[in-house]
């Protein structure tokens, strides 16, 4: 587990607004070509992100044993890393701050519908599969956060 | 002199119609308020993306990209976003003079331009004025991700290919309930437009780090590509935005306008209906009376 001293900052920007503004000891965030991971004191960087699931971690209190983590779902974009302040502008994205099990289902079902029903080009079609198994993954997490 | 009837069927005729201004009034404060949610939280996405811009058109590296170099093939193109439904006062003419600026700046340069709109009531107005748009687009009030991409990029590989010098929109721009203006947003070159954004955002780049500090994944030149795609569909989207925040605006105004003078002239014509009515019953008392008085 990290110290708390340990600690930058990290914000999520999307069309819809500012999703997300927050201390943080470590990040993983989906890039064009895997997975990136991001501590304090991180090199300056700008790097284009891919379509998976963002992973911020909390600030460890002395009271929680496990270190809490925040989800994101993110699809496409660019991440910067400058002066210990991570910044993810993503095209689209969709935060899951407290793991809401209702959300994620609803999600799934409007993917689900959207992959029945919709018309795509075989590149988008395959977008929208892989979308929907990262949320499927994400559904998986939340069952077993709530199973602890 | 019109009678009572008359008056009242008028008064029953200005009553619907300030029933239809009152409800066209509400309607366009609703849509107001919901996109001017989206327009507050989108405007930091469009800082960010202008921040990000900045720092790669400074790079020395992409001197030569075919998007930060300026060309000379003599046309140019314009987007001309109009109202969407009519009722909205000068709106349309507003944005006709502010493209009559560029019609007229092409014609003096000998060069070519083009105007692309989107099907609403300023084509209407372009053919009153013998203007044929190149295309017209089919779309809804605020177009969808899909439809500002299909414009996107239609105009970037124009650009990139060297077929396109200028890209402008001419849309109303919003600033608050009291404020908006016809203006010219130019897209492209893209050193016009990032330098047009970082002037409007709150926020400036830190000035501490340079584009050599950084690392980039991909390489640099590949990044400027995927950055201009997603910066130019940002701005066309925020133009969009403004322009019907700017609509429904004039459209609050010009309703509460006409239901108010609707509603001074029920006024009017209450009291002339109370006066013509009750000149009618003295008239008929009087009748009565020297009727009454004959046969005695």
């Amino acid at each position: 587990m990290s110290a708390p001293d340990e600690k930058f900052q990290c914000v999520v920007i999307a069309p819809r607004g500012k999703l997300l503004k927050c201390d943080t000891v470590s990040v993983v965030f989906p890039a064009h070509d895997g997975q990136v991971g991001v501590w304090r004191n991180h090199m300056p960087m700008l790097c284009k992100l891919g379509l998976g699931i963002m992973s911020v971690e909390d600030v460890p209190s002395e009271s929680e044993l496990e270190p809490k983590h925040t989800f994101l779902l993110i699809d496409g974009g660019f991440a910067q890393v400058s002066n210990n302040l991570l910044t993810v502008i993503a095209q689209d994205a969709i935060c899951f701050k407290d793991m809401e099990s209702e959300k994620i289902e609803k999600l799934l079902e409007i993917e689900t519908n959207k992959l029945a029903h919709g018309v795509y080009t075989p590149p988008q079609r395959k977008h929208e599969e892989q979308k929907l198994s990262f949320l499927m993954k994400l559904a998986e997490m939340t069952a077993a956060v709530k199973k602890e | 002199m019109i009678g009572p009837r008359q008056i009242l069927h008028r008064r029953n005729a200005i009553d619907s119609i300030r029933k239809m201004t009152r409800t066209m009034e509400m309607i366009s404060t609703t849509r107001y308020k919901y996109y001017f949610n989206r327009w507050i939280a989108a405007k930091e996405y469009h800082d960010a993306l202008a921040r990000t811009g900045y720092l790669l058109v400074t790079s020395p590296k992409l001197h030569d990209h075919p998007l930060l170099k300026e060309n000379s093939s003599g046309r140019s193109a314009i987007i001309a976003i109009g109202s969407n439904r009519g009722l909205c006062g000068s709106y349309n003419s507003y944005i006709y003079q502010a493209m009559k600026v560029h019609i007229d700046k092409a014609k003096n340069s000998g060069k070519k331009l083009e105007i692309y709109a989107p099907d609403r009531r300023l084509v209407g107005l372009l053919n009153y004025h013998n203007i044929t748009p190149a295309k017209i687009y089919d779309m809804d009030e605020m177009p969808t991700d899909e439809q500002i991409d299909e414009i996107t990029d239609e105009f970037l590989d124009q650009y990139m290919s060297g077929k396109l010098d200028n890209l402008g929109i001419v849309y109303m721009r919003y600033y608050s309930v009291g404020s908006q203006r016809p203006q010219t947003l130019t897209i492209m070159p893209l050193t016009e437009l990032i330098d047009d954004l970082t002037t409007r955002a709150t926020v400036i780049w830190p000035w501490t780090l340079s584009v050599e500090d950084f690392y980039f994944s991909p390489s640099v030149t590949e990044i400027i590509e995927s950055l201009a795609r997603m910066i130019i569909h940002s701005s066309i989207q925020s133009c969009f935005m403004d322009a019907i925040l700017s609509e429904h605006v004039a459209r609050m105004i010009a309703m509460k306008n006409a239901t108010e003078n609707a509603e001074e002239m029920i006024k009017e014509l209450s009291a002339e209906y109370n006066r013509s009515r009750q000149s009618q019953i003295t008239r008929e008392l009087l009748d009565i009376i020297s009727g009454a008085e004959a046969i005695q």
